[in-house]
């Protein structure tokens, strides 16, 4: 009877591409690992890589991972290869936490500023103003099939804009995950089950 | 108002060194999980490499912070002497 093979028994796989295991680890970081048999290590890449890409969303905001709008557009090249979770939170961002603004006939999408509320239905910005009674900060809603408004109190800007050395390490963190997937991702893909690597 | 974890940003504007912890702890556990050939002692790699990359980036601190607040003030005095 046999017993099953690990990865440090088998012998060496000599293929000179793992096109199948580079996909996987791109998909989801250390699944490239774990699909070759290196278990331990596809859980420990995983682990590590959204351990930095939750702490760039989380110290910077969804600020963080901006293809348009960030002075640091450049750096999504390197964020990009933590996977398609890095696709989905700019996705996200640009269409739920954005306003659609008009420059010079042009539509633009941009942040909202401070005092700005996204309008739900149109994107649109709407200013935000402040009951000097009550101080409770509201929008006037415009109707859409005509003349009327309607009030809404308790609102805030989408998302707020991050700045500073806080906007710079949030976009590193998630930078980092991504540089360290790809790594990552060029281990699975050419080094395959090297000789002599435990699981 | 109050701060949405994961849309704001955290106010950590005087505190963002601090920030350098999970970032060299996240490297070293991707780094040594591709790097080790063996995993039996991976954990107490991943904490050497972290605490190297931490002083390391202290000792490089310390040293730029000589560069300019020292030695290039030491220049400068000197070039006003001359």
């Amino acid at each position: 009877m046999s017993t099953p093979a690990s990865p440090s028994t088998l012998p060496a796989v000599r293929e000179p591409v793992q096109p199948v295991a580079a996909l996987l680890a791109f998909l989801l970081p250390g699944a490239g690992h774990y699909y070759l048999g290196y278990r331990k290590r596809g859980v420990r890449i995983g682990l590590g890589v959204a351990l930095l890409f939750v702490c760039g969303l989380l110290f910077g905001g969804i600020d963080s991972v901006d293809r348009r709008e960030n002075p640091l557009w450049f750096w999504f090249y390197g964020q990009m290869w933590s996977g398609p979770a890095v696709f989905a939170v700019d996705w996200a961002h640009q269409r739920h936490f954005k306003v659609v603004d008009t420059f010079q006939g042009f539509q633009v999408l941009r942040s909202a500023r401070p005092n700005e509320f996204r309008d739900p239905r149109t994107a649109r910005p709407l200013a935000i103003q402040v009951d000097p009674e009550t101080g409770v900060r509201f929008v006037n809603l415009p109707d859409l099939t005509g003349p009327g408004s309607t009030r809404i109190e308790g609102v805030r800007p989408p998302k707020l804009r991050t700045l500073g050395r806080v906007a710079e390490l949030g976009t590193l963190f998630v930078a980092v995950a991504g540089m360290m997937n790809l790594i990552a991702i060029i281990d699975a893909m050419f080094k395959g089950r090297a000789e002599g690597r435990s699981e | 108002m109050g701060y949405r974890p994961f849309i704001d940003p955290i106010s950590l504007h005087e505190h963002w060194f601090w920030l350098l912890l999970p970032m060299a702890l996240g490297v070293s556990i991707v780094y040594k999980a591709i790097r080790l050939r063996d995993m039996e002692r991976y954990w107490r790699a991943v904490m050497i490499m972290t605490v190297q990359i931490v002083v390391g980036m202290i000792v490089l601190g310390i040293a730029s912070y000589l560069l300019v607040a020292v030695y290039v003030q030491l220049l400068a005095e000197r070039a006003a002497g001359s």
